[in-house]
């Protein structure tokens, strides 16, 4: 293996492919940090650029875009909580409030040094584990996934701080937004009116730009400050205390990212949700979450990267692309005549081991633009608010358009703006709504894929190992709280 | 009635207005749940849980009312938040009649004119950079088919 990693450098490190490597990190981080592009758009946008080029220099140009689009979403997410990227929507709620508190140097800080531990540490479990655990991964059926949302639910109650039963009520709200459109397994219409532009249902990314970018300048001129201007150079950086702070939640989101991005389907959104919410229900004191905890902000920013990596586990191992943006990757792949699977180590070995080793190299090109870029974007917050909040209108306008290039998703992007000022007076949890919205057709269609397997006996999610012991841990985390209160 | 109250009434009426939806879905197919399934349950579990927040409204203790002077910096602020989301309404229905550019053009100068009218080099500079700079971000280089 070392062998074939020390080729794979010499590959990885020649100028031109260093060039491709900061040129994908570069592009990644700018289309991330655009609203309603993400790394799937972002990859499928620029996949033209490498036409005529060779595949290897092409997947490092692309993986750097996939990579930095990751960290470019981190960006907006912190300075204006415009989440550029669904991966980082959660990291609006530490990472907004500690820019607010003029600590967002210290926000990018962590979350860039997060991202470059997890991806560094997210491509050496690649390189080692990946066939096993590409293997592992195939046990996971319809029982399982379902299990597994059935956690990522149970924990949303941890995500906000308010009355829990509001937030169940905002969730609920969430799983029935998702159910909107054409079900996928009969083909019949829910709640859709006679609507065409709703049987596609609701798309995400507007949703999301709404709650929290649209809603956020609403609410800014409905009295909350502005993000802070205080600025000194010992705020744009983290500090010692923030880094200790930071170590255990960039070692778990890393871990726990990396494993969930392995999975087919379920990819880094779900990933930096479940890492949030479980750092928070293990705080000793979970109540500064939602109020700029910084592990709020390292456990879903090491997540989401490490998912990132992970996700590249079944497409190279196994020749499945675990979600949309390893499928544009996938076809990339075959146009350029490869065929991920099994063999393309052995067939390709140039390929294979010069992209492990450009990840590394294009991680540590993430971080040194990060770290010179932090200052820059920090001086962002500079801008007056009365010409930074219409330009994040007109970002928010342009996002929503440009998820799906059609209006009705400005139309939608502007009725749950509403919605979303109002749940904020009301006390209800944005967050879990939107973590709801992501994982309800996941839940769903698991559900009743599982039904179908089992012909109708619900016993199916009991007597299957994995499957049973995730909605035991559902729960205890569901139990935990009341157990906690009694005693 | 206060807002707590008047969202629970309005829930619970969407949670009956879900069930009565879903019922008209098939709950069953080929041994195992239909469409309705889950919306039927999700429309119970709504309408339980609001009538619940309703409930517990309706025996806390209104709060204390606000001082007038917070109440005018609210309705001030109330009103810049309306200004903004109508500016946003209007700048979308424009867009079929002069394209997705120039309605970003009349959002920022709007906008930024409405948060602070004093500033008309900045407002000046903002209608002109921003959709500026939209259009060669998105047009130019995404080639992203902006009306």
């Amino acid at each position: 293996m070392l062998e074939h990693l020390i080729s794979g450098f010499g590959i990885a490190l020649t100028p031109a492919n260093l060039l491709f490597a900061f040129a994908g990190a570069l592009l990644g981080t700018l289309v991330g940090a655009l609203p309603g592009i993400g790394s799937t758009s972002g990859v499928a946008l620029l996949l033209p650029l490498t036409f005529g080029m060779n595949p290897t220099s092409a997947i490092i140009l692309l993986c750097g875009i996939y990579y930095g689009s990751m960290y470019g979403g981190t960006i907006t997410s912190v300075l204006i909580n415009t989440p550029g990227e669904s991966a980082t929507v959660v990291t609006t709620l530490d990472g907004y409030q500690m820019a607010r508190q003029g600590r967002a140097g210290a926000a990018l800080g962590i979350a860039t040094g997060g991202s470059f531990f997890a991806g560094t540490v997210g491509t050496a479990a690649l390189m080692i584990v990946a066939p096993s655990l590409a293997r592992a991964a195939l046990a996971f059926g319809p029982p399982e996934y379902f299990a597994l949302t059935v956690l990522g639910l149970s924990l949303l109650t941890g995500l906000t701080s308010g009355s829990p039963l509001k937030a169940a009520i905002s969730a609920i709200l969430g799983l029935l937004v998702a159910t909107v459109g054409l079900d996928v397994m009969t083909g019949m219409p829910r709640f859709t009116f006679g609507l065409p532009d709703l049987f596609s249902g609701f798309d995400f990314l507007p949703v999301s730009i709404a709650l929290f970018g649209f809603t956020e300048i609403l609410s800014g001129a409905d009295g909350a400050a502005p993000p802070s201007t205080r600025l000194s150079i010992r705020d744009t950086f983290p500090s010692a205390r923030d880094w200790v702070q930071a170590r255990w939640p960039i070692v778990r989101g890393t871990i726990l990212g990396f494993f969930i991005g392995t999975l087919p389907g379920a990819g880094a959104t779900l990933a930096s949700f479940l890492a949030y919410a479980a750092e928070k229900r293990i705080a000793r004191d979970p109540d500064r979450f939602g109020r700029g905890a910084v592990e709020g902000v390292a456990a879903p920013e090491a997540a989401n990267n490490a998912a990132a990596a992970g996700a590249l586990v079944p497409l190279l191992t196994l020749g499945l692309p675990g979600g949309t943006t390893t499928a544009v990757l996938a076809g990339a792949l075959v146009m350029w005549g490869l065929r991920p699977g099994p063999t393309l180590f052995q067939d390709n070995p140039d390929f294979a081991w010069g992209l492990i080793a450009s990840m590394y190299v294009g991680n540590v090109m993430l971080v040194l633009l990060n770290v010179l870029m932090i200052p820059v974007f920090v001086r962002a917050l500079r801008v007056p608010y009365s010409v930074l909040a219409p330009a994040i209108l007109v970002l928010c306008l342009v996002g929503a358009y440009a998820a799906n290039n059609r209006m009705w998703d400005v139309g939608v992007m502007l009725a749950f703006g509403g919605v979303g000022v109002g749940m904020r007076v009301l006390g209800y949890s944005p967050a879990a709504f939107i973590t709801a919205l992501v994982l309800g057709p996941l839940a769903e269609n698991a559900f009743r894929q599982s039904m179908q397997i089992a012909e109708g006996n619900a016993m199916i999610f009991l007597t299957r190992p994995i499957s049973a012991a995730l909605l035991a841990v559902a729960a205890a985390a569901l139990a935990a709280p009341a157990f906690v209160r009694r005693r | 009635m206060n807002a707590d109250r008047a969202a629970g009434v309005l829930l619970v009426a969407l949670g009956i207005f879900v069930i009565f939806q879903a019922s008209r879905l098939p709950y069953w197919v080929d041994r195992s749940p239909g469409p309705g399934f889950l919306p039927l349950w999700l429309g119970v579990a709504l309408a339980v849980c609001a009538a619940t927040v309703l409930m517990r409204s309706a025996v806390t203790v209104p709060p204390t009312p606000e001082p007038s002077a917070t109440v005018e910096v609210r309705a001030r602020r109330r009103s810049v938040a309306v200004a903004l989301t109508l500016f946003t309404a209007v700048a979308a229905a424009l867009v079929p009649f002069i394209g997705f550019v120039a309605s970003t053009a009349v959002l920022t100068a709007a906008a930024a004119w409405w948060l602070d009218p004093h500033r008309r080099a900045a407002i000046a500079a903002a209608a002109l950079l921003t959709p500026a700079l939209v259009w060669l971000i998105f047009v130019r280089w995404l080639s992203i088919p902006l009306p």
